[in-house]
């Protein structure tokens, strides 16, 4: 999914259309959820996910994604179940991270309770290699809403952009909803 | 596909037993002459460059038992060859059934193939054919081959894609080509492993398995796909080498021996089963670990934890069953006390879960999963 994303945002540069300027509140097409991205920050939306970046995604990006519970992952045979813990939904998405053969080095930093859009869930905060060995930090927010899953996750390159673009994605973390 | 992830589908490819052989009439390696030995040596240190993406990624187990048994088997196949420091044994963290060689005599082989394996024997025909690819220069004559065919192409030293087209899916003679390479791989390995002494017959037990692996354990691997797309002429080709040959094989097979020293791994692919969520090849893992290691906590807890994220509710009771048997085997280990906590609590139980956080808590008060279980805690105080 996500190098479906990267893949098509790299392409999306030489006809700029797909991409728009973000502000103000934003609310999801099925009106499941809604917040406040970054201001100047460009969005880009695709197959109910929705990813922003102001210097391009192989700097920094952040991904609001809803899913249904049964949605296969990518590289994990798991998949969330319904009256899952927080902790469990959790491990469904370290298990496909880790499954991950692109993530070169991977190393979890921290894995623990927190709120997202008002509801209990977790955060992870882990780093990897990219391509070119550069370290890049992930902070990843998930919760489960009934028969849905939302994340919102922050991903930057671990030196020039992770700790200046935090606070850019403590605000989006403080302003999301779930509605449904 | 990031570069590291390209130069290991590269190396992966152009290493792999499906492109590094020759041909069946050409057993003798090419003479070395000054010419030759300098590519050799630009081949020798691409393998070392490709090896250090291979150690720098993170997935490279360093296991010295399994290193040291394997190097016994592979100087059973050749002797003289540990000696001579002639090959290294390499294992890499993943499920797949594959196993390469690079021509500088580092051998890598998948901890999924040591541990899905049955026996020694299998172990020494895929070693031995393997250690044909470095014995017989195969990587430098398809090197050769592929100068010969396009004389304006310079190799790919130093370039950012070395040996392009060297892949699976190049031209119909280096395909070929490499189909002889292959087939001198399975011939002149065949012949090596039956001069040690091993049954002759595991060797097709084994290609069929790969062929035709348990629906349970089947991946969508590409790398995996693509590798050995052969695999039915080398089977036809084994059973040709049998009927010649089958009298001069032994008895050895080695079972045991070979399920002890591959013990770790079997529980390492287990817990990546699980991981990629493969639950009954990750049970069945669990399961064969605990047949060779009957008292090993890791084994009982690895095993709950199957049950228990499979998901399916008649499946707790075996997986608390299996948790149970890991604390009485190890009463200090935490894990399975969290697990039963998280089993309890979700059933309501909170007076059982928390004496399960508590105690694992008590044995080990830094758990990873600490932050949790103390919310746990709170509430099942509450």
């Amino acid at each position: 999914m996500m190098k479906l994303l990267l893949a098509l945002i790299l392409l999306l540069p030489a006809c700029s259309g797909p991409y728009t300027k973000a502000g103000g509140l934003y609310e999801s097409p099925n009106r499941s959820y809604s917040f406040t991205p970054p201001e100047g920050w460009m969005k880009y939306k695709v197959d109910g996910s929705l990813l922003m970046t102001r210097d391009g995604p192989f700097s920094q990006y952040l991904l609001v994604q809803e899913r249904t519970l049964d949605k296969p992952y990518v590289h994990t045979g798991k998949h969330f179940l319904k009256g899952m813990l927080p902790q469990e939904a959790a491990q469904v998405v370290l298990d496909e991270m880790r499954s991950d053969r692109v993530l070169v080095g991977f190393h979890l930093i921290d894995n623990a309770p927190a709120m997202l859009g008002g509801l209990d869930g977790f955060k992870l905060l882990f780093s990897y290699r990219d391509k070119e060995g550069l370290v890049v930090k992930s902070l990843y927010y998930g919760a489960i809403a009934g028969d849905r899953f939302f994340s919102v996750r922050f991903t930057a390159a671990e030196k020039e952009y992770f700790d200046r673009d935090l606070e850019n994605f403590k605000k989006v973390l403080s302003s999301f909803e779930i509605k449904s | 596909m990031t570069s590291i992830r390209k130069s290991i589908f590269i190396l992966l490819l152009f290493f792999s037993s499906h492109l590094m052989a020759a041909c069946l009439h050409t057993p003798t390696p090419p003479a070395t002459d000054q010419a030759s030995l300098s590519v050799e040596e630009e081949l020798q240190a691409r393998a070392r460059r490709e090896q250090r993406i291979l150690e720098e990624s993170g997935s490279i187990i360093r296991d010295e038992e399994i290193e040291t048994y394997l190097m016994g088997v592979a100087e059973k196949i050749l002797p003289g060859s540990s000696r001579e420091r002639r090959f290294l044994f390499r294992i890499i963290e993943g499920t797949r059934m594959n196993a390469f060689a690079f021509p500088d005599g580092v051998v890598y082989i998948h901890c999924g193939m040591l541990s899905r394996m049955e026996n020694e024997a299998q172990l020494a025909f895929v070693l031995a054919h393997e250690m044909t690819h470095v014995t017989h220069k195969h990587a430098f004559r398809a090197y050769e081959k592929r100068r010969e065919q396009a004389p304006g192409w310079a190799g790919g030293f130093g370039g950012p894609d070395p040996l392009p087209g060297l892949g699976a899916h190049d031209t119909g003679s280096m395909d070929a080509y490499a189909r002889d390479l292959e087939a001198e791989a399975d011939r002149i390995g065949f012949e090596r492993a039956l001069a040690a002494g091993y049954s002759p017959g595991e060797v097709l037990r084994l290609l069929r398995r790969m062929n035709h692996p348990p629906e349970y354990e089947k991946t969508t691997d590409a790398i995996v796909l693509t590798a050995h797309p052969d695999m039915e002429e080398r089977i036809l080709r084994y059973e040709a080498f049998l009927s010649r040959m089958e009298a001069k094989g032994g008895n050895a097979k080695n079972e045991e021996v070979y399920r002890f020293h591959t013990r770790r791994m079997i529980l390492r692919t287990a817990r990546l089963d699980l991981m990629e969520g493969r639950f009954p090849a990750a049970l069945k893992g669990a399961e064969k670990y605990l047949e060779i290691c009957p008292f090993d906590a890791e084994g009982y807890f690895l095993k709950g934890e199957v049950y228990r994220q499979w998901g399916k509710w008649e499946d707790l009771e075996r997986a608390k069953k299996a948790y149970h048997r890991a604390i009485l085997l190890n009463p200090a280990y935490p894990d399975p006390q969290a697990a039963l906590g998280l089993i309890y609590f979700k059933r309501g139980e909170k007076g059982l879960a928390r004496r399960h956080f508590e105690t694992c808590l008590s044995v080990s008060p830094d758990v990873p999963e600490k932050a949790y279980i103390l919310g746990y805690l709170k509430e099942c105080i509450r």
